[in-house]
């Protein structure tokens, strides 16, 4: 008895499909296997069952949703909203802040010990902010990695929000006072 | 009494062999070794023996003996390498984040869009064993125990199910 026999000695005539794809899906017991790689070889309509199966599993299966639409559509488009926000809110800040600084500067007339204090402002300023988008960005990247998300990576301004003392820092304790009336 | 160069398989022949049963070699080889990396390899190995002792085969039995080879070394594969007895979808599942099965050029898309038909025309009570049994890559003892269903209900769902998307598959050939 080879594989195209049953257990009444009955060939399988129209069943070598279906052998085939059981063979191929690995859902035939080993000796049964064993015994339809005996009929694999020596018999070509059996080996063309075979890949038969194969590609008919093929075409089913391109038919299937993609892994990512499969896992995580609606967070990431969440998350997209919340990361342009966040964008717009920092560009905001910034904004503000340019404007404020235009504008004190402009009200005052620089004396020689103001330059110099305004310069050793600024050099402090600009130190403080690197030091915190560094800190941030390396907090983005733990936070991507565990995500598991490449749009984020791609984004720097991943759910940022700027803290109080930055903007004090960077817009003096005037806009601080100001954001923290606003606040109240 | 031809030379050693003269044994050989014409180059050309070869190459000519390859575009026509290649395709249909390496989805043999993928479903009996389940590992599409070995496959191709067994496929090399296919096409060198043939380069090398394929003037024994007669012309009209050529495809016979490439798959004859094709699956003898697909065999020594198997013991060489111990290859796991997993399903062919669960290997197709493992290649998701590479590439889409489709992309093997296994299958052409028209062959596709009729299957995607004939999914769409199977009975409901048939398509839900397919999802189950493809998609979900449950087993069919899986399926019978999820839907309440005896095992051989959910074998000769199947079993139906598969008999029609073969012969849409096929139908133009």
């Amino acid at each position: 008895m080879n594989a195209h026999q049953n257990n009444s000695g009955e060939p399988h005539e129209g069943d070598l499909d279906w052998l085939a794809f059981r063979y191929v899906s690995g859902e035939m017991p080993t000796d049964e296997a064993a015994l339809f790689e005996q009929t694999l070889a020596e018999d070509q309509t059996a080996r063309d069952a075979v890949a038969s199966a194969v590609q008919l599993t093929d075409a089913v299966l391109a038919l299937a949703p993609t892994h990512s639409q499969i896992t995580q559509p609606v967070p990431a488009t969440r998350r997209n909203v919340w990361r342009e926000r966040a964008a717009w809110m920092v560009a905001g800040a910034a904004a503000a802040c340019v404007l404020f600084l235009v504008s004190w500067d402009m009200g005052h007339t620089p004396r020689g010990s103001d330059m110099a204090i305004s310069a050793e402002k600024a050099g402090e300023i600009n130190r403080v902010a690197a030091v915190w988008s560094d800190t941030n960005l390396f907090a983005q990247a733990d936070m991507d990695t565990a995500d598991d998300d490449d749009d984020v990576a791609a984004d720097p301004l991943h759910d940022v929000q700027v803290p109080g003392w930055l903007l004090a820092a960077v817009c003096g304790d005037e806009s601080a006072k100001e954001k923290q009336e606003e606040t109240n | 009494m031809p030379t050693e160069g003269e044994e050989k398989l014409d180059p050309a022949v070869v190459a000519e062999l390859y575009l026509k049963y290649a395709e249909e070699l390496r989805a043999f080889l993928i479903g009996v070794l389940r590992n599409r990396e070995l496959a191709g390899e067994a496929l090399q190995a296919t096409f060198t023996k043939a380069m090398e002792s394929g003037h024994t085969a007669r012309q009209e039995t050529q495809k016979g003996w490439l798959f004859r080879v094709a699956f003898h070394e697909a065999m020594a594969f198997k013991r060489r390498h111990k290859v796991q007895e997993k399903a062919y979808w669960k290997l197709a599942g493992d290649q998701k984040e590479v590439g889409r099965p489709a992309e093997d050029h296994l299958v052409r898309w028209e062959q596709v869009d009729r299957v995607r038909v004939a999914l769409a025309d199977l009975p409901p009570e048939q398509q839900v064993i397919v999802n189950k049994r493809i998609y979900e890559e449950k087993t069919f003892a899986v399926i019978a125990a999820e839907l309440n269903l005896p095992l051989g209900t959910v074998l000769t769902r199947m079993r139906l199910a598969l008999k029609k998307l073969q012969q849409k598959f096929h139908e133009t050939e």
